[in-house]
């Protein structure tokens, strides 16, 4: 495999322009860090699709409190009346589990970008669409169907020929 | 369902933003150094975060309207000017390869778009 990805190097320097140089961080990462920061972000769509379920399940239970009730909620001697909502949010496991999960992607995604290229790394953001499609039939069961197929398919295509350019 | 342009342009402006949102991760991450002081101070990782929450409140606002087998798909939009920027602003190359995939994925999502509906 790593033969067939040098050939194909010297087309990366033909669509440079002419006098430019490489960014020095991409420069100095090791085929091995670019690598591994490729598979920090399919690690990171792992996350936020997970995180966009739980999110999803959170809102579904929100959505059963009628807008603008408000709760009595008492903390030690100190007595509150504070929005329903507010309350149910704060103490909705699925959404803080949800949100946990989304901040731990941003630190991989950040984590990620500093050996690999962005016009490599972002696109592969595209396979969480490919995460929700198919929790989306096993958690919500949504309907399977040619296009969500063919979506998932071409998806996966395009974010392996990302992978090849951006492993090398 | 018809999809109002409002939503359209909401869901177009948020990708716009989350864009600009990578670019400032991407910047943030060059020097990256993962002391509190530094990161702190890492103001271009500060402009990235923001740009992503301000990005997720306007794709909140044009979801919340309109066809999501439309509205879905022009999310991947983003990409395009994420691939923009990547070569005006790091100098990264634009290769066949490249511009290959992102075509491949913008198709891919399109159809998932369609498969909602």
């Amino acid at each position: 495999m790593s033969a067939t990805l040098e050939q194909t190097m010297p087309e990366e320097i033909l669509d440079a322009p002419a006098g430019s140089t490489p960014p020095k961080s991409a420069a100095q990462s090791t085929p091995e860090q670019k690598r591994k920061a490729l598979w920090m972000v399919v690690a990171f769509t792992l996350l936020a699709s997970v995180a966009q379920v739980l999110y999803k399940m959170g809102a579904n239970a929100l959505n059963k409190i009628p807008a603008g009730s408000m709760v009595d909620v008492t903390l030690g001697s100190a007595h509150f009346h504070i929005s329903a909502a507010l309350v149910a949010v704060a103490t909705n496991v699925p959404m803080i589990v949800g949100l946990t999960l989304y901040g731990m992607g941003a630190v991989m995604m950040v984590l990620a970008l500093q050996h690999g290229e962005l016009s490599v790394l972002y696109p592969i953001i595209s396979l969480s669409y490919v995460w929700v499609a198919i929790l989306s039939v096993l958690v919500f069961h949504e309907q399977v169907n040619a296009f969500r197929i063919g979506g998932i398919a071409v998806i996966i295509a395009g974010v392996a020929v990302l992978g090849k350019s951006g492993s090398r | 369902m018809t999809t109002p342009m409002s939503s359209i342009a909401l869901v177009n402006v948020a990708s716009f933003i989350g864009s600009l949102g990578a670019v400032g991760l991407k910047a943030g991450a060059k020097n990256l150094k993962l002391t509190i002081p530094a990161l702190a101070t890492n103001w271009k990782l500060h402009a990235g975060i923001a740009g992503y929450l301000l990005s997720s409140i306007f794709f909140m606002l044009g979801l919340k309207h309109g066809d999501l087998s439309v509205l879905y798909p022009m999310v991947s939009v983003g990409y395009v000017w994420t691939m923009i920027w990547a070569k005006v602003l790091f100098g990264e190359p634009l290769t066949k390869a490249k511009v290959g995939a992102l075509a491949l994925i913008l198709v891919g999502v399109g159809l998932l778009g369609l498969g909602i509906s």
